[in-house]
């Protein structure tokens, strides 16, 4: 470790108090948070639940003004690449060209295409603010003995006294567990526009895990909470990065000037999301593929390949109407017709709003991409 | 109850004026009416630039200018995160809280450009959203309970779901993570042992310790 002029200075020295300690602590966490421009807004979806999340577009700036000397702005030397089998980078796809293409047409200054990909895995939680319980396997005996040696008071803090009062308990096989205040899971964006040699994934969201209920019909009612809340995080934390979409923003790399415009080309997700982000019907239902509208009774056959391809305006046109009436509650026939139509969900997806996504080249539920590794990884542990 | 969707809603105004085109149903709402006009269409003047200076400088001051005084207040108001009381007592619920700038927290290391850029950009689009919007006659959209929620129909679906989610105000309700502490001293591990100590509190089991630790 290097030293410097207070290395050997005690703690005590630095920090006088415990509480003193503490409050360093906390006002380093508070800076770091407010500088990250880390917002929360509280969400009512059957039930009252937290979402962290910054801006996307703030984000962007800031990778802009890092790694603009990384950056390169089109998939060409001077405009989009011609189309060819080439993959060494994601701006070699088919997705980043055909942006590309569409944002730099008929355009008098010079143009950009920003690429985002988007990461969110549920399986990968994060918690805070929890508590340390620890359990014994001699719980039950060791309980019953303190009881008869009156050790044991009435109170929160028996489970304290019983650790600390018969410290052979500490040794049979103790089993710790962390006890969460919260349950969240991030979402991450990448700047395919980045050519340093470090992919850096930054966390810009955090999707609160919204358990089941008791209530009847709770699996069917907790999936569409999870649904709703993972529709209003996404929309809070892309809202002005949708608005720039359509209409630009202007950078400055290596002495250009552009006009960006974001795109999300890729959103990387397990299973539940592939279905949930798009704001399709899971489980069993006629249309199970989520890129096109093959029907389950010809699903892993050969006439599967000839399936069509989901049409963006009309599947979310009858969304956009399925919701409306789910929100006047009307329509009951309709509104199941509409949802067997095109197996989809009552929401809307937040997404959608987005250029690129919900206009040309209609790339919505195109852009999911199931997480292939971390399914292997799963079923192999 | 029938399973075919709505008809599309004449281009009517108010005062029985009929127009083909949405266009020049705007164009005679604005000339005439001195606006959009109709149930929860009426959207807030936007500030002359003077008072909207004024406004700023000041803090509050709505300026010298008696007659941009409501504007001036609501302006200031939605600028201190207040736009949700701004939004109900003017009955515009959707495209008030689009008005957002003012009322999103920004986050401190924005500069004052890029905000007053942003704000412009999502006024722009509210007026995008405001002149592009046809409301669906009661008689046509449902019955009953449905209508306490009016109905509209957009140019394209994208700005409808941008409506949609705009009318839930999720960003423009949002807040800081934290608020800072009065007198806070950050900074205070300033040293390569006191930062392998904080670095190790903050990171131990993934998560860190927690305050009762």
């Amino acid at each position: 470790m290097a030293e410097d002029a207070c290395h050997h200075k005690t703690l005590r020295y630095h920090f006088p108090s415990v509480k003193g300690f503490r409050n360093a602590l906390r006002e380093d966490l508070d800076d770091a948070a407010l500088n990250a421009g880390w917002n929360k807004v509280q969400l009512v979806e059957g039930g009252v639940a937290y979402e962290a999340f910054r801006d996307v577009l703030q984000v962007i700036r800031g990778l802009l003004k890092r790694k603009g000397d990384n950056m390169q702005l089109s998939s060409g030397v001077s405009g989009p690449a011609p189309p060819r089998d080439k993959r060494e980078t994601p701006m070699d796809g088919d997705a980043f060209k055909l942006c590309d293409v569409l944002v730099m047409k008929n355009r008098e200054e010079l143009a950009c295409v920003l690429g985002l990909h988007v990461f969110s895995d549920s399986s990968q939680l994060s918690w805070s603010g929890g508590t340390l319980w620890l359990f014994s396997l001699q719980f039950p005996f060791v309980l019953l003995s303190s009881m008869l040696r009156g050790h044991l008071h009435p109170g929160h803090t028996f489970l304290t006294r019983l650790l600390f009062r018969v410290p052979g308990t500490l040794l049979s096989g103790v089993i710790g567990c962390l006890y969460s205040a919260h349950k969240l899971y991030p979402v991450r964006v990448r700047l395919v526009n980045d050519f340093s040699r470090t992919v850096e994934w930054v966390t810009v969201a955090y999707i609160p895990v919204v358990q089941k209920l008791p209530e009847p019909a709770a699996d069917e009612r907790a999936r569409i909470r999870r649904c709703g809340i993972l529709q209003r995080v996404l929309y809070t934390a892309f809202t002005n990065v949708i608005g720039r979409s359509h209409i630009g923003f202007h950078v400055r790399v290596k002495d250009h000037k552009a006009l960006a415009f974001p795109r999300i080309l890729l959103y990387i997700c397990d299973q539940p999301d592939e279905r949930a982000v798009p704001n399709l019907r899971g489980g069993q239902c006629a249309h199970p593929c989520t890129s096109c509208m093959a029907k389950i009774d010809v699903i892993g056959a050969p006439q599967a390949l000839n399936g069509a391809d989901r049409s963006v305006i009309n599947t979310l046109t009858n969304q956009v109407e399925l919701y409306e009436h789910t929100r006047r509650q009307g329509q009951r026939r309709r509104r199941l017709a509409l949802g067997a139509l095109d197996s989809t969900s009552g929401g809307v997806p937040g997404l959608a709003a987005m250029a690129g996504l919900g206009t040309a080249p209609h790339m919505l539920y195109n852009m999911i991409g199931f997480d292939a590794l971390h399914v292997c990884s799963t079923s192999a542990s | 109850m029938s399973d075919v969707p709505p008809a599309r809603p004449l281009r009517v105004c108010d005062c029985e004026f009929e127009e083909e085109f949405l266009a020049g149903l705007r164009r005679h709402q604005y000339g005439v009416h001195d606006g959009v006009v109709g149930h929860h269409t009426q959207l807030p003047r936007r500030q002359p630039r003077e008072a909207a200076t004024n406004d700023h400088n000041s803090d509050g001051d709505d300026g010298p200018g008696g007659g941009h005084r409501g504007a001036g207040t609501a302006a200031s108001a939605r600028r201190r995160g207040g736009s949700r009381g701004g939004a109900a007592a003017d009955g515009y619920v959707a495209d008030s809280e689009s008005d957002s700038p003012s009322g999103r927290a920004t986050p401190p290391c924005t500069s004052h450009s890029e905000t007053t850029s942003d704000s412009a950009v999502q006024s722009q689009l509210r007026t995008l959203l405001e002149l592009t919007r046809i409301l669906v006659p009661e008689s046509d959209g449902g019955s009953g309970a449905a209508n306490a929620v009016p109905e509209y129909l957009y140019s394209s679906v994208g700005l409808h779901v941008r409506a949609l989610y705009e009318a839930l105000g999720d960003a423009q309700r949002a807040e800081h993570l934290v608020h800072r502490r009065k007198r806070a001293k950050p900074g205070q591990f300033n040293t390569v042992r006191l930062r392998a100590l904080q670095r190790v509190v903050l990171q131990v089991g993934g998560a860190g310790l927690s305050e009762r630790d």
